[in-house]
């Protein structure tokens, strides 16, 4: 704790952070006091309060603009592409942090590389890719993410690192082949990793916006966060604000839910991400 | 650990106890599990990071022909064009490079300490800090299509919650066009970057302040240093390396930075950068040449600039241990 | 170990074929000429993607309703997307999720039609529209040639037609009509007859013009029509649409409509706050009554249709007579076409589809149910159509006034608006003169880069 702060010294600190947190706050609680209101209510007067919390927003939200659809997606893409980063990320890791072949050290250099280069530049030969492999669907987003030698390996290989080889050792007098060594033993064993490694990405790509944005091509298939900035698109050519804001909300909910009873892992999870290396 | 670990690795694979033949048949299956573990990530790696790096470099010598949609060799020309639009400030080229390290400076010399400080208050566990910590997190959890909605609500001119609410002080002269204003704009998009991204950096460095030993706090409040004292010669010095590993973040997201601006202000009114018009010309023009050219220059600029910050904090670090 | 390395420069080499080959699979495909007619004895689902926007979906329902009535063994799948204008480009060069029909805004098949990838439609213009004794050369209007005739040169095949109209109609100056009466103003005649009223607006305490300002595109009737005017008839079809070298766009009269747009701010008659407001926002201040008149198109009733209040009375206008037109000018825009997937699997049926929706009957059910107007010889003299759309038609069909468009098939122009200069002149970031030299900067390097592409 060392040393506490003197009186004003701390009051300063808690109106700034009070606020701060206020601003973060705040707008949610606005959009969702103007997600009951009609069109014109809500031009007249966006501070006061609806004159009926009627859900015509919500279920408009729901039915004209495919948000269920998009939460289907969302789902999938987040499930699949996790799962996928997961289990890429740690095979690559496992390999790489127990078995000493040539060229080891290399593929881990090669990966640090990758993701220290700055890559929204690689942008036109990846259209070019996409355009040339028929990759602009759900496939192309789901093989994009699959990647096994990103910051997530680097988290498990860490980890891997720090178990002792005498378990697997063990296993292999039993019989156990190298695989049966990294999926029964080594990876339950990793299971923090697995945990904020989890966790991290499917935040992530949950919240991804641009690589969907640009693979996903049918307005049928869309994530949350690519149907709520087509809404915002849409929304200027019909003016239904309103209409937005209850999807704006519907689409926050969840995750908000899921953070207030998740938060310790959530933060447990980032903390490691953000401390590799 | 890592010696301990191919010790052992050696004394399994290559026991002395084990037939030669035996041993020959295991390192096979050996190396085809390394194969068979590794061959898509780096297959995946190939396509996605290196070949896309390379063929960059190739596009950045190339010009696209609209008719016939292929590439053709085209020498220097797009660094040529790029180098004119810069100078030029066509297009916005060059507002765009010119943002591109006012972000560096954000993100590094701004939003850093800020966290920085930020952490080290909320480490007092002053009234609320856990409140603090758990909303300051919140931008984090939600897409930044719905952030920048809700910013854009936030200054919007005529409906929008600051505007409306300088209205109601009776301060009407001071609504502005927020986002829509060359003289506000850009400053705005740099608030929404410091309001939407103290929060993962405050979870880092208060993961790492909570880990100094409480001796050390403890001895120095006998010794009855300030807070002010506690905290440059104390905190700092201790989470230096976590302090490094943000700033470094912070510097390599720089050169990547178009979201924002492109989802706020749609990169008009001076707030574009280079990665955004990498974006749209790529997405808009299709000019791949010019695109390719533009992202090798800032990848090169981003090498050199992070590499000279972390040399700055490598020298800084050595200077405390 | 030597086997890994093996293993790995197979993977890389592989890598690469992959890649190597999948550059060739954009090859040329669907440019073949197909007999027309749709097969009766076939299920066949026609994909219909389109730019759902100011129009709304309820014209493509009927038409969906209406063609498969017809075709009982057809069925459309229709697709809606706000985005379309982004996602179309991935679609049609890619193949993912291709459409067989589209109807979009911009004028990418200017570049898919060369590379077959979208259907080349030269043969359908010479079929006549149903509904009509007409072929469809005869049937689209002549403004409409002026873009959709595209002109290639004698080497590569003469004029090809790629694309139809989907929709064409007025951009121009909308005034609050109610507002006019009760303070006695009238709609000007002449540039300096407006910039007087202007200042009467004004003075009355209310802001006399308004656009969209994040989309400087909304003025462009406001800058064609002073190009125009500056320039003149001959010189503006002449030279600047139909380019012999990049001069022109050097011409006075870029700078000197610049200046003109500047000048609307300088006199404070551009509504505060413009420069940051989309479409929604400042159409939405338009309804309010803060602002007399905006910069807008004929969409504009129908795509604020929730937010009329109750007896609003708007109409549309053209730009005051200035300059060398001795009349006033309409400004006709066309940026919205429907096209056939150069690889569909149904090209007949899709022509089919195209001819039909082509016909007066589903014109005048366009402007019915989507407020749309579209460029061919159709009246809708019998159609039940708001005072706002007949105010539209009348600033196009009225021989008082000299129409035009900018819309031009011929690749050599420089089509360029310049959004971002106008964006950068109405926030001051920018001087006219700045931007009409940036202007003529790009305009020669684009000249000559399409002269190098086309092989000229």
């Amino acid at each position: 704790m060392g040393r506490k702060f003197s009186k004003p010294v701390l009051i300063i600190a808690e109106v700034l952070l009070f606020i701060y947190a206020v601003s973060l706050i705040f707008p949610y609680i606005w959009v969702f006091i103007n997600s009951f209101k009609s069109v014109p209510e809500f031009y007249s007067s966006t501070w006061s309060l609806p004159e009926s919390f009627s859900l015509t927003n919500y279920i408009r939200a729901l039915k004209e603009t495919n948000m269920l659809s998009y939460f289907k997606w969302s789902i999938i893409v987040t499930l699949v592409g996790t799962a996928l980063q997961m289990i890429f990320s740690a095979m690559t890791a496992f390999v790489l942090a127990k078995y000493k072949f040539k060229g080891n050290a290399f593929i881990y250099s090669c990966a640090i590389a990758g993701f220290l280069i700055p890559t929204t530049g690689t942008l036109a030969p990846l259209y070019v890719f996409l355009k040339n492999t028929g990759l602009f669907n759900i496939y192309g987003l789901i093989v994009m993410y699959a990647t096994g030698m990103g910051t997530n390996m680097v988290i498990y290989y860490s980890f891997f690192k720090k178990i002792s080889w005498s378990y697997a050792e063990a296993a292999f007098i039993d019989g156990a082949g190298h695989f049966r060594v990294f999926w029964n033993i080594m990876l339950p064993m990793a299971r923090e990793a697995s945990i904020a490694v989890g966790i991290t990405s499917a935040i992530r790509i949950w919240n991804d916006y641009f690589l969907p944005s640009i693979l996903l091509t049918n307005p049928k298939v869309q994530t949350v966060a690519v149907g709520l900035r087509s809404l915002q698109v849409q929304q200027q050519y019909n003016a239904t604000w309103t209409v937005l804001f209850a999807a704006v909300i519907l689409a926050t909910l969840p995750t908000i839910l899921l953070y207030i009873i998740f938060q310790d892992k959530i933060s447990k999870g980032f903390l490691m991400g953000g401390l590799k290396e | 650990m890592k010696k301990l670990a191919k010790a052992k690795d050696k004394d399994k694979f290559n026991g002395s106890n084990a037939v030669k033949l035996d041993s020959k048949r295991k390192d096979r299956t050996r190396n085809i599990f390394i194969f068979l573990m590794l061959a898509w990530p780096i297959l995946n790696w190939l396509i996605f990071t290196f070949y896309m790096n390379l063929e960059t470099l190739a596009y950045s010598f190339q010009r696209l022909n609209r008719f016939t949609g292929e590439m053709r060799f085209s020498g220097l020309t797009n660094y040529k064009i790029l180098f004119q639009k810069i100078i030029n400030n066509s297009d916005s080229y060059g507002t765009a490079f010119r943002n591109t390290f006012l972000w560096l400076g954000l993100n590094v010399l701004v939003i850093g300490p800020i966290s920085l400080v930020v952490s080290y208050v909320l480490s007092k566990k002053i009234p609320l800090h856990r409140f603090y910590n758990a909303v300051l997190f919140i931008p984090n959890i939600i897409s930044i299509v719905i952030l920048t909605m809700v910013w854009s609500f936030i200054w919007a001119p005529n409906q929008g919650i600051v505007n409306d609410l300088l209205r109601m002080l009776g301060l009407d002269h001071l609504t502005r066009v927020w986002l829509g204003d060359p003289d506000t704009a850009l400053i705005n998009v740099f608030i929404y970057c410091v309001w939407a991204g103290i929060g993962f950096n405050n979870l880092i460095l208060s993961g790492a302040i909570a880990k100094i030993p409480k001796e050390i706090l403890e001895s120095a409040e006998l010794d009855g240093v300030s807070n002010w004292q506690e905290f440059i010669h104390i905190i700092v010095p201790s989470i230096w390396p976590t302090f490094a590993t943000v700033t470094i973040l912070g510097a390599t997201a720089a050169f990547r930075v178009f979201l924002q601006p492109q989802l706020l202000t749609n990169g008009q009114y001076g707030t574009s950068t280079i990665a955004l018009k990498v974006v749209d010309e790529v997405l808009g023009g299709g000019d791949y040449g010019l695109a390719s050219a533009a992202g090798v220059v800032m990848a090169i600029l981003g090498f050199i600039a992070v590499y000279l910050i972390k040399k700055f904090l490598d020298k800084m670090e050595a200077k405390w241990s | 170990m030597k086997r890994a390395y093996k293993i790995l420069s197979l993977i890389l080499a592989l890598s690469l074929l992959l890649v190597g080959c999948s550059g060739q699979s954009a090859d040329k495909g669907g440019s073949e000429e197909v007999s027309p007619g749709v097969p009766e004895d076939e299920e066949i689902t026609l994909r219909v993607t389109f730019f759902e926007a100011g129009f709304g979906r309820a014209w493509q329902e009927w038409l969906k309703e209406e063609f498969e009535a017809k075709h009982p063994n057809v069925t459309i799948e229709l697709v809606g997307d706000a985005n379309l204008i982004e996602t179309i480009t991935p679609m049609i060069e890619s193949g993912a999720d291709a459409p067989d029909v589209f109807m979009t805004n911009g004028s990418g098949w200017e570049e898919w039609g060369p590379q077959g990838l979208v259907l080349d439609l030269t043969s359908l213009y010479e079929e006549i529209v149903p509904g009509t004794d007409m072929t469809l050369n005869e049937y689209i209007t002549d403004v409409a040639k002026d873009k959709f005739f595209f002109d290639l040169g004698e080497e590569h095949g003469g004029v090809k037609k790629y694309a139809v109209p989907w929709s064409a109609g007025p951009m121009s100056v909308v005034y609050n009509v109610n507002m006019f009466e009760e303070h006695g103003w009238e709609y000007p005649e002449t540039w300096e007859e407006f910039e007087e009223l202007c200042e009467e607006i004004k003075a009355a305490g209310i802001a006399p013009l308004t656009y969209p300002g994040q989309y400087p595109n909304y003025v462009r009737p406001f800058i064609r029509t002073w190009q125009l005017q500056e320039m003149g008839e001959e010189k503006f079809f002449g030279e600047f649409k139909n380019p012999t070298s990049p001069e022109i766009y050097n011409d006075p009269a870029i700078l000197q409509a610049f200046s003109k747009f500047r000048s609307l701010f300088d006199n404070g008659w551009i509504m505060e706050g413009t420069t940051a407001m989309d479409h929604t926002q400042v159409q939405m201040e338009f309804i309010n009554n803060k602002v007399a008149m905006i910069l807008n198109g004929y969409w504009l009733e129908q795509e604020m249709s929730e937010a009329w209040p109750k007896g609003y009375k708007i109409a549309m206008a053209p730009v005051p007579q200035a300059g060398s037109i001795d009349k006033p000018v309409t400004f006709l825009n066309m940026p919205d076409y429907m096209a056939i997937y150069g690889k569909t699997k149904h090209p007949e049926v899709a022509k089919e589809f195209l001819l039909f929706s082509l016909s007066p009957e589903s014109c005048k059910m366009f402007a019915k149910l989507a407020g749309g107007l579209r460029p061919f010889h159709y009246d809708l003299d019998d159609v039940d159509v708001t005072e706002f759309t007949k105010s539209c038609q009348d600033v196009i069909g009225n021989s008082d006034y000299y129409q035009f468009t900018d819309a031009s098939s011929n690749p050599l122009m420089f089509k360029t608006l310049g959004n971002d200069y106008l964006t950068q002149i109405a926030t001051g970031e920018m001087t006219p003169e700045k931007a009409a030299e940036e202007f003529y900067n790009e305009a020669q390097m684009h000249y000559e880069q399409t002269k190098e592409d086309l092989g000229l």
